[in-house]
Order: structure tokens, then C-alpha cells, then sequence
């Protein structure tokens, strides 16, 4: 389906006037050039029957190097991955057998599966919403152009430059029962410290503000793009109506963050749907199951009980999930966003 | 024009790409040439962690053998398994490797030899020194696959100067750990610290109290295991005694032995709390020399609880350790078995046991045991003898299970019962 704004350049004449839509002719000159040279040059299927003859045969070699390096590190071990989910492959024999839907069935029928993606669903939906209010609050905080601000954005932004491991281990430090948290507990007189990462009702959630505090960073960058992105104008318009700070903020801003807002939350929600490294570096899983993600069980089956074709069904299901949930957010914002 | 300037640059960039496939190919050739001039045989071999003295022999090995040059990789614990089985697959493993007994690990000899990655070893002078339980984990249907260097022992490490204070002396009942447990309490001394937050740290005090139930009302019982006249998996006994593990484990909880929060608890934060005093005891793999070095001046000493009071119900629980075996594809496969027997000699095996306070898997004549293990000697001299489950389970699942379902009993998650049923279901692999 085209889009209204595309039908409207088409009728249009090249003209150097602003466009009614607001964006810039030059871009309108730049779309019909490469229209018509579309027009002009042979069907591309045609060409590469022709031997490629034509002006698409250095771009299709052009693109050679990076579908190679594609086919090699994307697609055959997507492909790999989907043919070992139907063996009982072990990971380590030279033999397998083909065993259907064995492995799918053992996986959608473990009570073990069951509590890893409720895991995962509270988890997902933790970070999402955690990393995007918080990032959002930062980023409307912090969206002044000062050499402080800068700064903190700076500092607000360093823990998505860590890898997740190794804030996991900083943060198994801190939520140690001797640990700083602990001895702030203590300080601040407020009875017995939690148990965090060793006690079955607070490992998750210790583990999900962890993950917060890293995308929230990522979230923070992307909705302060999208504040910048906004034309002061339409507040000032919305002030002089009588618009409120929070009027503001629900009429003006966050629809038009709507944008910012579907990157960032497809982003915070895949990192939920994969959780893992984090898990790993705290509690492994533990205490007891109460962690336990679908990646980290993906991990044991494959890696540790030496069950590879059952971890691999388990990877193929988890990306149909992380496929279906991504492209559902963006039809869901994008739907929203027409309708604006 | 345009189109043969184009097919001149792809012909150009394919003549590249061939002449630095075939200067790689040449370079390598000519490594590998001057490598056979030399005749020095560079052997990789691969450990978990830092296994103490190895230096110093391997040194001595090269300087005996001025041919052979030995490299070896430490990995963490953490990483090994994944590390190793990539190299493996990749076809690019080590000459020897560090790898676990039976088939209770992904790493273990019965896992790997299913992949044909192990080298047999049944013709090695030192098979036959091996002891029938040394033997047991390394025997893979008749094939001897790796040399069991040595055993680490399972038993509780304790603060001579905390028991004094307490007024209380190592427990020779499961009752008398109960009481401990209590007088430690009372002068402020937790009683036990267990750093749970480890996974297989979990099973060991649960597995301390299987083996001696076992051992209880069978004393035969593991000397059949390491015969494979018995199995875990078809043992009622054993079933009965993972059960009984998992219930004295739960009862020390509830006789509030643990520090608070031990789910969370490091096991270095645990022996540090051992060594300094603030804990009386813990359940721990030998490691002695990690209290001495959080407290130089402490004086500790170990012992096995036992569960009657009986000298009859105490075992000794072991577990094979350091564990090597060689790459069937190796290209030195002779030159790694030669060092494997350079190992297994008495001297040799004697010094490394003593430094990594094991108990050798070969025979060493005259060893003197560590001095940590003063008090489980009698013991050791008795052949009370039983073993770590892991090495004897038919699949890996058994161990991770069996830690998941200790680290519920410890927080109150699952009942005894469920925690054995759970573990039981995993002994047929």
C-alpha cells in the first residue's frame, strides 16, 4: 500500500516551495530522479536473465560481500538450528535420527518451559515499561542543552555501554548480603534487608531493575532524539491555548515520541524476551527455578544436560516469539500512527 | 567501457583473493615443515582453573624430554565445558583435556566417548595401578579413557577456636550437629555457613548424608557401584537415601544452622566467614588452603558427621578430581599419553595430590595424608569410602536438578519429599 504522501508528490510538479507535508523538495527532486531512472533502466528479474547487462549488476555485486557474510552468520545457522530442533542430536555424537515434532511437543509440555516463560513474560514486560518510563522521565529531564546535562546523559547512559555480564557481576556485588545495598538497608533503619538475588520472591524482580538500569540508557538516548525532533512551535502554540505542563506532555509530546517510542520498546522487550546473560552472571536460574528464563533454559538443555536437539526446538520457538511480539508492537504503533 | 573495466576489477580481486589463500596455504606448509624440522612436539593441554605444582612438573617433564613442549590453556569452571566442546566440534581440542568421570556432566568420559573424541587407554602401564574406584569412573564399556589423578574429599571444615567458644566438639551424629547448630547459635556464632549461592555447593551436605545412609545399611554398597554390580538409577537404596539427604538437609534449616539468606551467599564470602570466625563450619570441597589464607593464624580441622553415632554410619564422601584424558584426534597422540604416564608415577602423583590436598587415584606408597584430613583419617585408612553422586548418575541432568531442588529446600520453595521425587525422576538419564 502507498502512502498518502507518496500519492501527493507524484501529482506534484518538481517545485522549490516547501511541500505541504514539510519536507524539504530537495528530497522530492532526489525521488523522482530515482523514479524515473527506475522507469527508464530494464526490470530487474530481465537483467539478471540478460547477464546482468545493466546498471542493477554492480549493485547486485556490490551486495555480494554482505550477503555472503548474511548467509554465513545469519542464515545457515537459522537454517542449522530449524533442521537439528527436529533430531535428537546430543551435541557431541556424529549420528542423529530424525524425531519430528518430539522435541517441539517436549517443549510446549514441561512444566519447567512453563515457568521459564512466565519468567520471561514478567520480565519483558518489567523492562519495557521500567526502561521506557524511566528513560522517558531522564530524557525529559535532561533535554536541555547545558554542559551538566550532557554529562549526566553521559553518566545515565554508561550502563548500556556495559556488557550485561559484567553488570550482572557488579550487581551480584552490590545486592550481596554484605554487600552496599545491604549496609545502606541497615543505615537507613529499615528492618531486615531483602533477600534479593537469594530469595525465590525477589531474585526476578532484582534481576528486571538490573536490566532496567542498563536499557533504560538506550531508551533515555532514543526518546531524547524524538524531544529534539519536536518543533518548540507546536508547544508554544499548545501554551498559548492553555495547555498545561501535563497537558503538554499527554497532547503534544508523547504523540509524537510515538516513533521514538516503537524502537525503543520493541528494543527494551526483545532484550526481556532474550534475558539471559544477566541471569547468568547472578543466580544462573536459581534460587531454585525462580529465574529461570526461556534463553537460560535454551543454555542448560543444549550446553549442560547435553540435549542440543531439544534446545534447538526451544530456539526456533523463541524466535518465532521474539519475531511475532516485534512485528506486532510496529503494527501497533505504526496503526496508531496513520490514525494520527 | 564500462563493462570491462568492471569484469578486469572482479578478475583482479579474485587473482587477490587466490594469492592470499595460496601465501596462507604456503605459510602454514612451511610452519609445519620447520615444526617436523625441529622435531619439537608442542602438546595443548587444557584445564579447569589452575591445578597447583602442574608448572613445576610439566618443567620437569620438558627439561627430561627436550622434545616436548607443553602449553597449557586454564579455563574457568564457568566456561570450560562450552569452550572446550566448541574447540572440540571445530576439530581444534587439545592434545590432553581436563574432563569429569562417568556421565554426570556434559564434559564427562561417557559423553565424550559416545562423540569418539577420546583417546583408549587401556594399554597404559598405569591402569593397573588404579584403585577399582578410580577405575569405575574412567571405564566406559570396557575402555579406560582417562587418568583419575586424584580425589577431592566432601566433608565439613570447622573453627577449632569457634567450636572452643562455643564449647562444643566436631559432632558425631546428625543429633549432634543439631545441638551445635544450637550452642553456636547462642554465643553468636552461625553455625553453619554454606555459600549456596554456588550451584553444586547446594547438594553437598544433602549428598553427605545419602552416602552415609547408604553406607549404613550397606557397606558394600559402593565397592558395588565401582564394580557395576549396581546402578543409582536402579539402586531402591540409594533412592532412599537421596530422600533421607534432602530431609536432614531441610531439618537444619529449620533448626536455623545457615546463616540467613545462604541462597545468596558466595562460597568465598563462606570461608572467609569460617576462617575469620564469625561461622562455625561449612560443608565445602578440600580447600583448606583458602581458610589459611583468610586467616593465617586459625587453627581449623574437618569432619564427617556420620548419622547415628555409629562409626558404622559414616562414609567419607570422595569425588574424582582432575581427571585427564587425551584427543583421539590428536596428532601426538603417543607423546600426550607418554606425559599421562610421566603423571601417574608415584612421585609425581604424590606431589600433585598433596598440593591440591586430594587423596591420589593411583597408588603412591607411603602418602601422608594432608594435614587437613587428621581427622577423617581413620576413615580413609578403613576404606569408608563413598562417592559424590555425579560421577555414578546416567545423565548430567541428575546434579543440576538436585541443586535447583536444594536451593528450594533451602528457601522454603519445596518439601523433601518433592525435592527427591524431582531428583529420582532424572537417575534413568
Amino acid at each position: 500500500m502507498r502512502s498518502p504522501t507518496a500519492r501527493q508528490d507524484e501529482a506534484k510538479p518538481v517545485r522549490v516551495e516547501p511541500t505541504s507535508t514539510g519536507r524539504s523538495p530537495v528530497v522530492g527532486i532526489g525521488l523522482r530522479r530515482v523514479r524515473d531512472a527506475a522507469r527508464t533502466s530494464v526490470h530487474p528479474r530481465r537483467a539478471l536473465r540478460n547477464g546482468g547487462a545493466t546498471a542493477q549488476r554492480p549493485g547486485f555485486r556490490l551486495a555480494l560481500p554482505g550477503l555472503g557474510l548474511y548467509s554465513v552468520f545469519v542464515a545457515y545457522p537459522a537454517v542449522a538450528t530449524a533442521y537439528y530442533a527436529f533430531t535428537n542430536w546430543n551435541g557431541l555424537a556424529q549420528h542423529w535420527h530424525f524425531v519430528g515434532l518430539k522435541n517441539f511437543v517436549s517443549v510446549l509440555s514441561s512444566g519447567l518451559e512453563r515457568t521459564a516463560f512466565t519468567n520471561t513474560l514478567e520480565a519483558t514486560v518489567g523492562i519495557a515499561l521500567g526502561a521506557n518510563i524511566l528513560g522517558l522521565a531522564i530524557a525529559l529531564l535532561l533535554q536541555k542543552r547545558s554542559r551538566f546535562n550532557y554529562v549526566l546523559r553521559l553518566l545515565w547512559f554508561l550502563p548500556a555501554a556495559l556488557p550485561s555480564i559484567v553488570a550482572g557481576y557488579i550487581w551480584t556485588f552490590i545486592y550481596s548480603p554484605s554487600g552496599p545495598l545491604d549496609k545502606v538497608w541497615v543505615l537507613l533503619h529499615l528492618g531486615a534487608a531483602p533477600g534479593f538475588l537469594g530469595s525465590p520472591n525477589e531474585a526476578l524482580p532484582s534481576i528486571i531493575a538490573i536490566a532496567i538500569w542498563q536499557v533504560s540508557g538506550y531508551a533515555m538516548v532514543l526518546l531524547l532524539a524524538g524531544l529534539q525532533a519536536i518543533d518548540e512551535q507546536l508547544h508554544e502554540a499548545a501554551r498559548v491555548d492553555g495547555a498545561g505542563v501535563l497537558q503538554r506532555l499527554r497532547f503534544v509530546t508523547l504523540p509524537l515520541l510515538r516513533p521514538a517510542f516503537a524502537v525503543s520498546f520493541v528494543f527494551s522487550t526483545v532484550t526481556g524476551l532474550l534475558l539471559f546473560d544477566v541471569v547468568v552472571a547472578t543466580t544462573n536460574g536459581g534460587p531454585g527455578y525462580a529465574t529461570e528464563t526461556l534463553a537460560t533454559q535454551l543454555y542448560k538443555q543444549s550446553f549442560e544436560y547435553n540435549n542440543f536437539g531439544w534446545g534447538m526446538a526451544m530456539g526456533v520457538l523463541m524466535g518465532i516469539l521474539v519475531l511475532g511480539v516485534s512485528a506486532a508492537m510496529l503494527w501497533i504503533f505504526n496503526r496508531k500512527e496513520a490514525r494520527a | 567501457m564500462q563493462k570491462k573495466s568492471t569484469k578486469k576489477g572482479t578478475y583482479r580481486s579474485g587473482a587477490y583473493v587466490l594469492a592470499l589463500a595460496a601465501s596462507t596455504l604456503l605459510a602454514s606448509t612451511l610452519g609445519s615443515v620447520s615444526a617436523g624440522a625441529s622435531t619439537t612436539v608442542n602438546l595443548k593441554m587444557t584445564t579447569v582453573g589452575t591445578e597447583p605444582g602442574l608448572t613445576q612438573v610439566i618443567s620437569n617433564y620438558e627439561k627430561a624430554h627436550p622434545g616436548v613442549r607443553i602449553t597449557v590453556t586454564a579455563i574457568p569452571s564457568n566456561n570450560y565445558q562450552s569452550t572446550l566442546l566448541t574447540e572440540l566440534r571445530g576439530g581444534n581440542g587439545p592434545d590432553i583435556m581436563f574432563v569429569w568421570g562417568g556421565y554426570g556432566n556434559p564434559m564427562a568420559v561417557g559423553e565424550l566417548a559416545s562423540a569418539g573424541y577420546l583417546a583408549r587407554l587401556n594399554n597404559q602401564p598405569w591402569v593397573p595401578t588404579l584403585s577399582s574406584t578410580g577405575k569405575s569412573v574412567v571405564d566406559i564399556n570396557g575402555a579406560v579413557l582417562a587418568l583419575p589423578m586424584n580425589y577431592e574429599v566432601v566433608s565439613f571444615f570447622y573453627n577449632k577456636m569457634a567450636f572452643q567458644k562455643a564449647h562444643v566438639t566436631p559432632p558425631a551424629s546428625f543429633a549432634q550437629l543439631v545441638g551445635d547448630c544450637a550452642a553456636l547459635n547462642k554465643v553468636g556464632i552461625t553455625p553453619i555457613d554454606e555459600g549456596n549461592e554456588v550451584g553444586y555447593i547446594n547438594t553437598l551436605i544433602p549428598a553427605i548424608f545419602a552416602d552415609d545412609y547408604v553406607y549404613w545399611k550397606d557397606p558394600t554398597f559402593y565397592q558395588s557401584l565401582a564394580a557395576g554390580k549396581v546402578s543409582l538409577a536402579n539402586s531402591a537404596l540409594w533412592r532412599q537415601g537421596i530422600k533421607v539427604g534432602n530431609e536432614d538437609y531441610a531439618q537444619l534449616f529449620k533448626d536455623h544452622c545457615f546463616e540467613p539468606n545462604s541462597t545468596a551467599t558466595t562460597d568465598t564470602e563462606s570461608v572467609a566467614a569460617v576462617a575469620s570466625g564469625h561461622a562455625g563450619m561449612n560443608a565445602m570441597l578440600t580447600e583448606f588452603e583458602d581458610y589459611h589464607a583468610d586467616n593465617p593464624k586459625g587453627s581449623f580441622g574437618s569432619f564427617e558427621p556420620g548419622l547415628t553415632g555409629s562409626p558404622k554410619s559414616v562414609v567419607l564422601t570422595m569425588d574424582p578430581s582432575f581427571l585427564l584424558a587425551v584427543n583421539a584426534h590428536s596428532h601426538y597422540e603417543t607423546q600426550a599419553e607418554a606425559f599421562l604416564s610421566y603423571l601417574a608415577q608415584p612421585v609425581q602423583a604424590g606431589y600433585l595430590s598433596r598440593l591440591s590436598e586430594d587423596i591420589p587415584s593411583v597408588r603412591v606408597n607411603g602418602f601422608r595424608m594432608p594435614q587437613l584430613f587428621q581427622g577423617l583419617s581413620s576413615l580413609i585408612n578403613k576404606d569408608q569410602e563413598g562417592y559424590y553422586f555425579s560421577s555414578y548418575s546416567k545423565s548430567p541432568q541428575t546434579k543440576t536438578v538436585w541443586i535447583a531442588e536444594a536451593e528450594d529446600i533451602a528457601t522454603g520453595t519445596a518439601t523433601p519429599q518433592q525435592a527427591t521425587a524431582a531428583v529420582v525422576k532424572t537417575l534413568n538419564g
